[in-house]
């Protein structure tokens, strides 16, 4: 706890110094920050002995861009033009237009959305979950800073700001579930385990959980007009079970208590949360979006809280994430400008054909992505429907995520069961996938002076973002033949079925 | 049977594709794991589950001397000393399959809070999501090779009345079978899993193809290394598409068995889940779920006297039926029962004939493997207020049900936050173990 307080001072001198000397440093080019934590990088693989895989294609980039930004894998025509072009900086291209474009807000609230409300959370509290994935969406339409968004999320109340409401809610409004979940989100600190005991594996004690939770202590749901919200209370206290004594808002890492009038408990602790003198913020921020885009994290969770409070600098890791950082928070915590920082790294472009898991771990390949139901259902509703934007589409998608959600938060896993499998292959977004009526992209293939291999490779694009390989054309190609010509429009809807239900469809490469 | 392809026609034109698919990815796990499987081998658990809280007064562990017993009467089993209902003529010949607890205490006395107390061991709005005991039982006893999914619940009304696999994740739920209540005094309930059926339009002959085309969907793309996903990704779909296409999809249809078995039964949901239950542990399933009590079901607060002999003719028919059957087939020394519900009925009688929520005294029933059959555990006040003797709560009776089944209630699953939680953490009523 000691070295913890003097750490913090230290740092938010450190950082205070170096702020001003750096300030140039949120005007230095993002490729530059790139390389260095490239540098960086390559020093883990001499390391650890590993040869980095060689560079992704430009068609396995171009869909591992559009869905880890867009959320949506990449239409057809967008794959034609990347192919063609010689622009020597299309990839970076690409990047900074996926930033730019409403996609990447749209994804970004699907995914926070995940993060805030995993599982089964939003069972039986629909509406509330719609407010919050709209408030998601706002503020990163609006491209509000990290630690804005942090703060509004942490400090919203009153029925006119009932956007997070639903995060709240699903927790039960009680400290201590507040006090894991933030903490765990935010800073990359399990505190969680320190609810009933001191922390097994790091130094936060159980005292330090309850003067953390002590800060969701003055809060309680309500409802206007059928809108759930959340509301600041002036009363309200923990008390640590241990002794049943009230314990108060303490920042973990201090000893002495937060002054009440100061201000609203929440706020207080959003200021401390989201300060440029709390490493955990950025590093954590940096970590959590490394691993959105890598599929794993720079530093691994259980490390991450010893790695900080260590200011370890002999890992390669830790250095590079702290590259990364340091950026973010010279950029005021610019969203945009983090994600195009890393998406500029030489490792964000390594192939994750035939990687090695010793390869993976050192960061030396690309790791295989699951999408998201929400990825999956844009893709598809974008890509074959050609349809996007409706209510009903809204309302289908709903319907998909609830089905598929899970609580598997690492992407390199498939959640999925037999029952949710089944409710792919039969389920009615399938149906409505294989169908000319509803599937836009099975209606163009009509089009005239198109071959069959045209179109063949047209699904291709639509659906795996590559184009087919001769033993899949052939295959294909050979299914038209079983049919006369008046039954082709089933064909092209088998196609579609099979494509959408293979493992590529449903992964990131 | 018409001249529609059926479903028998549709599982022999499937089967005759598999050689089509012999040179595709799915071929290795298709081929390893085709004949028959070990019904034989490995344990097998049939949770009755009597949604609304059982009357436990008026049925295993009944008042005759006091007058909360009500006007239902208790009859001799074929066990000496074992009484109970005379409404479950067929199970008291049964009863040495059976050991009656009759101390069970537990303090939720809300549907929703009791069947999850009941289901996982843990109150809800814990630290973690808890799974309900047959996801957790399905993942130990299940070694991923069989056709069908481990863990099958029948009859259940959805809701909270569906187990949930907690933390444990989508792929250890249990699959829900939805059941229709039979159209007609002569129709037997609808049983069927949805999604199961092909949808319209879908002939067998497109339904091959579209597997076809999927093969050939990336067979080459993956030499050196499947990534996790990819690989996690086709095991799914593996016991999915097995499901769908090998024997295994028509365990579902009941039109193969004999009418006068299904109406030994019972033609209700619970009767022809039974039924199913046995159809489904010849076929190698692990936990097989049936509810009795799809609408207010054992809910009786009010006619609780016309309402329990109704549902203990079905549960008669329905349980003594699967009982015998097991046991014709060889399968009753490997197959552990728990008949339970959420929680019990107050023996006080209200003012509509009826009997309201109580947790705090009522019984549960294990039974077939592990199971010292043929006992009573446990006892009540003669005016069936409180515990008299040896109570014991949730956690003992899950711990009991996984130590009969030979699985250690000790040993942990983590959750994704890296939380060890163990499956049970009651004590085993070792008198009961056989």
């Amino acid at each position: 706890m000691r070295q913890h307080l003097s750490l913090l001072l230290l740092s938010s001198l450190c950082i205070g110094l170096s702020s001003h000397a750096d300030s140039g440093r949120a005007a230095e080019p993002p490729e530059k920050v790139a390389q260095r934590v490239d540098a960086v990088v390559h020093q883990l693989w001499q390391q650890s002995g590993v040869t980095p895989a060689m560079p992704a294609s430009d068609e396995e980039f171009l869909r591992r861009a559009w869905l880890d930004l867009a959320g949506v894998a990449p239409p057809a025509s967008a794959i034609r033009a990347f192919a063609a072009s010689s622009d020597p900086a299309k990839r970076a291209g690409s990047v900074d237009q996926l930033l730019e474009t409403p996609l990447f807000a749209n994804h970004q609230a699907d995914h926070w959305f995940n993060v805030l409300l995993p599982g089964d959370a939003t069972a039986g509290r629909q509406d509330e979950a719609d407010e919050l994935r709209n408030w998601l969406r706002r503020q990163f339409a609006e491209d509000t800073d990290y630690d804005d968004l942090v703060t509004r999320f942490l400090t919203a109340g009153g029925p006119d700001d009932a956007g997070p409401a639903a995060f709240y809610v699903s927790l039960d409004v009680q400290p201590e579930k507040l006090a894991a979940a933030t903490s765990k989100i935010f800073l990359g600190i399990q505190l969680g385990c320190a609810q009933c005991h001191d922390h097994p594996f790091e130094s936060w004690k159980q005292h330090e959980f309850w003067g953390y939770a002590a800060f969701f202590a003055r809060l309680r749901s309500d409802t206007r007009n059928g809108q759930v919200y959340v509301q600041n209370l002036m009363q309200g206290d923990v008390r640590y079970p241990p002794t049943d004594e009230i314990v108060p808002a303490t920042f973990p890492g201090r000893d002495s208590a937060v002054d009440d009038r100061l201000g609203n408990r929440r706020k207080q602790l959003a200021i401390w949360m989201t300060s440029k003198a709390n490493p955990f913020f950025a590093l954590w921020g940096a970590n959590r979006t490394w691993h959105h885009l890598m599929g794993r994290y720079l530093v691994e969770p259980e490390e991450f809280g010893r790695a900080v409070q260590q200011g370890s600098s002999d890992d390669f890791r830790v250095q590079a994430l702290q590259i990364l950082a340091d950026d973010f928070t010279a950029s005021d915590f610019d969203i945009r400008r983090l994600y195009r920082v890393i998406a500029r790294t030489h490792t964000y472009h390594l192939t994750s054909r035939d990687a090695t898991a010793v390869q993976q771990r050192a960061m030396a390949a690309m790791v295989v992505k699951t999408l998201s139901p929400q990825q999956f259902f844009d893709t598809l509703a974008r890509n074959v429907y050609r349809r996007h934007g409706t209510d009903e589409l809204e309302a289908q998608k709903r319907q998909f995520v609830a089905r598929m959600r899970s609580t598997e938060n690492d992407p390199r896993q498939y959640p999925h069961g037999v029952v949710q499998v089944l409710g792919v292959m039969h389920g009615p977004e399938l149906a409505a996938a294989t169908t000319g009526e509803s599937a836009g992209l099975i209606r163009a293939l009509d089009m005239p002076l198109l071959s069959d291999a045209d179109r063949i490779e047209w699904l291709f694009l639509e659906t795996l973002s590559r184009f087919p390989d001769p033993d899949e054309q052939e295959v294909f190609a050979q299914t038209l033949t079983q049919v006369p010509r008046d039954q082709r429009s089933g064909i092209w809807a088998d196609m579609v079925w099979a494509l959408v239900n293979s493992p590529e469809f449903a992964t990131c490469p | 049977m018409g001249t529609a392809i059926d479903r028998r026609t549709f599982h022999r034109l499937s089967l005759s594709t598999v050689a089509g698919v012999a040179a595709s990815p799915w071929a290795g796990a298709l081929a390893a794991r085709a004949g028959n499987q070990l019904a034989q081998s490995g344990r097998h658990c049939v949770i009755l589950w009597m949604a609304g809280g059982p009357s436990q007064i008026d049925t295993f562990d009944m008042k005759p001397q006091h007058a909360n017993g009500g006007s239902l009467k208790e009859t001799a089993t074929a066990v000496p000393g074992m009484r109970f209902s005379e409404h479950l003529p067929e199970l008291a010949k049964l009863a040495s399959h059976l050991s009656i607890v009759r101390s069970l205490s537990t303090r939720e006395g809300d549907h929703e809070r009791g069947t999850a107390l009941m289901r996982t061991g843990h109150p809800l709005g814990g630290p973690v999501p808890y799974p309900a005991i047959g996801s957790s039982l399905s993942k130990s006893l299940d070694d991923q090779t069989g056709s069908l999914p481990p863990y099958i619940s029948i009859g259940s009304s959805g809701g909270f009345g569906m187990p949930s696999p907690g933390f444990l994740g989508p792929k250890y739920a249990a699959m829900p079978v939805q059941g229709q209540p039979p159209a007609g005094d002569d129709a037997f309930a609808d049983l069927s899993v949805n999604n199961l059926q092909l949808p319209r339009g879908v002939s067998p002959e497109r339904f091959s193809r579209r597997m076809d085309l999927l093969a050939a969907v990336g067979r080459d793309r993956y030499r050196a290394a499947l990534p996790t996903a990819i690989a996690a990704h086709q095991t799914q779909y593996s016991r999915a598409s097995r499901v769908l296409r090998s024997q295994a999809g028509e365990a579902f249809d009941l039109d193969q068995e004999p009418d006068d078995i299904r109406r030994a039964y019972g033609n209700g949901i619970f009767g022809q889940g039974c039924l199913l239950a046995r159809r489904l542990i010849e076929r190698g399933v692990r936990i097989v779920e049936v509810t009795l009590g799809q609408a207010a079901g054992w809910d009786t607060h009010a006619d609780n006297f016309d309402t329990v002999p109704s549902l203990c003719g079905e549960l008669d028919a329905g349980w003594s039926s699967l009982l015998r059957e097991l046991e014709e087939r060889g399968l009753l020394a490997s197959t552990t029962f728990l008949w339970v519900g959420e929680f019990g009925r107050t023996p006080q009688i209200n003012n509509a004939a009826g009997r309201d929520h109580f947790p705090n005294a009522w019984s549960c029933v294990l039974g077939g493997a592990g199971i010292q059959g043929g006992s009573v555990f446990g006892a009540t006040t003669a005016d069936g207020m409180e515990i008299a003797d040896k109570p014991v709560n949730e956690q003992d009776i899950l711990t009991t049900l996984c130590r009969a089944l030979g699985i250690n209630p000790r040993s942990e699953n983590i959750t994704p936050e890296g939380r060890p939680i163990m499956i049970s953490e009651g004590n085993a009523i070792e008198e009961i173990l056989a």
